[in-house]
């Protein structure tokens, strides 16, 4: 027995709770406050139906993704399970690097499953010398090939599931061509000490995955064909040349984007694939490949998991160009009109640093005020706009706002922030502006000069935008808590909370991003009107 | 349980104490303390499943709390100086916290396991979801140290690996209140 060390750990934790009750207050509101950022992202998600809105989406899947908000639709294999595969491999335990999965892999049969769900993985033979992964510099890949591996099953469990991975397929196709977009994230249900290589992590899509077809088009990080098994018991890895290994421990996220587009049929470059998925015809078989990085230098065998991805198959929404084919200025002196859509154009004065692969648990999306030209669009694309703030005291505020897509095409449309003016007939300079994430508060968002200043998301493309669907919602949120979020000390919830009491006007912003133009946005602007102000359980609550 | 800030104000309100004791017992430190534990609160009740009752987000919660911090890789903040009057309990006694940082985050996580919850091994690797292999080293590896350390406390190094109850599900978390 160990009776001394029992009873001074006992007494030392004991010591623990002198004064404990005091920080729990402080403690549970900086925790509702991480809580909230990834409800923010969860809701957003689903507003309007399976419509993807916005998105600080990463963040959202970071703290996990709620069944009932993702979309199922099973992708599962039309073979049964079989008896004839060899299950005398040597379990891994908790030792998950690429070396000890290899040592445990068992070979993996077209048709065929085990009968304990293993993780799906490819081994591949390889030339140490020609190894693309060997010594390769970290960012984005320059080549993409393919090579033939063998099939196999790795680990005593899954390691990452199609519940690991939030995926959107948006395809459109008309006469001038076809167009696939995959966005993806992708996170770990367990803190398993799983690193995997974010720089090579590759998208494939199969329009006849249970069957061997000859190779198809491979691009950019990506594979479009028929199958990728190429026998019975081998498949094609897709492989780059770049190389970021990190843990998905502690609630960091990967997330990727694949981008595949084809000319109309007849031209050279024209993919029957890439066109089935693209003109909806075929709702391919999506799997990602993860390579999993040896613990020492790339060398003779490479491990790559493959990960089945349930997709929401929709439309590729407009972007800001599409929006601006016919515009007019708009001025202070122009009051609303509800016959035409406010909106801006808005210049991008540095964009922000992108997180391309992976972002911690702690990241917090970035946002800047821009200086932006109004304008009027013709007709009006935002209405029914729903306003709630929950008011917890002190502690903090909740601000919640919905509007509803009016137009039939899909739209593109980034995080939607508010903006609240106290006096917007006066106008007011940057230096007037307080903002927490997605809110500024302010005298007037005009200037002297005519122009307006609004929060402006610095995550413009990617994961980060989603292709709202038409007669969809659009929401957005904030919670003003200076001690968590710290980006303005001098903007507290008191503040907030008696700038709007007192009258102050609330307005949506709406963030289109340009196809071609990543330097400005077009902003839409919505009235929000007064909010229906709900009192928090927090006060009330023992 | 409708939603996920209700779960974390009940977990929060009925055992933050425990967490937050808990954390500070690992961390001998009262920030680092309160940051492990408002990251277990979010991480707990925030990923996954939404929890089906109070006692299932507590479970989450302490487990999250104890992964996280066996996981850390932060730097770990100086002890403070504790004022005479909330010093040791027997005249004497040397500052636990300071034997307990001579271990590393695995061992001492592992160790606190053992014996503040009574767990044994096998329940200690489901905790933390780490194998039992890791768990018996880590256990054998604190244990000598604070054995050569802290002969005061008659650390028994077999008694550390192999005792414990196995059933995690017996252990009931914060019972020592």
């Amino acid at each position: 027995m160990s009776a001394g060390l029992a009873a001074a750990l006992a007494r030392e934790e004991q010591r623990g709770r002198d004064g404990a009750e005091a920080d729990l207050a402080a403690i549970e509101e900086r925790a509702l406050g991480r809580l909230r950022r990834g409800r923010t992202v969860r809701r957003a998600w689903v507003a309007g139906g399976s419509a993807a809105v916005v998105g600080v989406v990463a963040v959202g899947l970071a703290w996990g993704t709620e069944p009932a908000t993702v979309a199922a639709p099973g992708t599962s294999p039309s073979a049964s399970a079989s008896p004839a595969v060899d299950e005398s491999w040597a379990p891994v335990g908790g030792n998950l690097s690429a070396e000890a999965l290899i040592a445990s892999s068992t070979p993996r049969v077209l048709g065929q499953q085990p009968r304990k769900a293993r993780q799906a993985a490819l081994l591949c033979e390889m030339d140490p010398a020609i190894n693309p992964w060997r010594d390769a510099p970290s960012g984005e890949s320059t080549l993409t090939e393919t090579k033939e591996c063998e099939a196999v099953w790795v680990g005593d469990a899954p390691l990452l599931t199609n519940d690991s991975v939030y995926a959107m397929l948006h395809v459109g196709a008309d006469r001038t061509g076809g167009q696939m977009i995959l966005d993806w994230v992708m996170y770990s249900p367990t803190d398993n000490g799983l690193v995997i290589d974010t720089a090579a992590v590759a998208a494939t899509f199969a329009t006849e995955p249970d069957t061997v077809t000859p190779p198809g088009l491979r691009t950019r990080g990506a594979y479009v064909g028929g199958s990728l098994w190429v026998s019975p018991t081998q498949r094609l890895a897709v492989m780059g040349n770049a190389s970021d290994p990190q843990s998905l421990d502690m609630g960091a996220t990967a997330l990727g984007t694949a981008e595949i587009g084809t000319q109309p049929q007849g031209s050279a470059l024209h993919s029957d694939e890439v066109w089935a998925i693209a003109s909806g015809e075929v709702e391919p078989e999506v799997v990602l490949q993860v390579r999993v990085p040896p613990d020492g230098a790339a060398g003779g065998q490479e491990l790559i998991l493959e990960v089945p991805v349930n997709v929401e198959v929709d439309q590729v929404g407009d972007t800001a160009e599409d929006l601006l084919t016919s515009w007019e200025p708009r001025t202070q002196e122009d009051g609303r009109d509800p016959s035409r859509q406010a909106a801006d154009v808005c210049e991008i004065a540095e964009p922000a640093p992108s997180p391309r692969t992976i972002i911690t648990m702690d990241w917090v999306m970035p946002f800047e005020t821009a200086e932006c030209e109004p304008i009027w669009l013709d007709e009006p694309l935002l209405g029914s706009p729903r306003y709630t703030i929950e008011d917890n005291g002190d502690m903090s505020l909740y601000l919640d706002w919905q509007l509803d897509l009016e137009r039939r095409a899909p739209l593109q449309v980034a995080q939607s922030t508010l903006v609240v003016e106290t006096a917007p007939a006066t106008t007011g300079a940057e230096a007037d502006q307080a903002r927490v994430e997605t809110l500024a508060l302010t005298s007037s968002a005009w200037t002297a000069t005519g122009t307006r200043l609004l929060p402006v998301s610095g995550m413009l493309d990617g994961i980060f935008v989603g292709h709202l669907q038409g007669a969809n919602g659009v929401w957005g949120g904030t919670y003003v808590d200076p001690r968590t979020l710290g980006d303005d000390g001098a903007l507290t919830p008191e503040e907030v909370r008696r700038a709007i009491v007192k009258g102050a006007r609330s307005t949506a912003l709406v963030a289109v991003p340009f196809a071609r133009d990543s330097s400005r946005v077009l902003i839409l602007e919505m009235p929000l009107g007064k909010p229906e102000i709900r009192t928090s359980t927090l006060e009330t609550e023992g | 349980m409708g939603s996920r800030s209700d779960a974390l104000r009940a977990v929060t309100r009925g055992h933050g104490v425990d967490l937050l004791a808990r954390a500070r017992l690992l961390t001998g430190d009262d920030a680092a303390a309160g940051l492990l534990v408002e990251r277990a609160l979010a991480q707990g009740t925030g990923r996954g499943h939404v929890a089906e009752s109070p006692d299932d987000a507590t479970a989450e919660v302490r487990r999250a709390l104890h992964r996280a911090f066996r996981r850390s890789k932060e730097p770990e903040p100086p002890l403070v100086e504790r004022p005479a009057a909330e010093g040791a309990d027997a005249p004497g006694e040397p500052d636990l916290r300071e034997a307990l940082r001579l271990l590393s985050r695995r061992e001492r996580v592992a160790l606190v396991l053992r014996y503040v919850d009574g767990m044994a091994a096998t329940a200690i690797a489901v905790e933390l979801d780490v194998s039992v292999k890791a768990v018996l080293a880590d256990l054998r590896s604190g244990a000598s140290r604070l054995a050569a350390e802290r002969p005061d406390l008659h650390v028994d190094v077999e008694d550390a690996v192999e005792g414990g109850v196995e059933e995690e599900l017996t252990v009931a978390f914060g019972a020592r209140r």
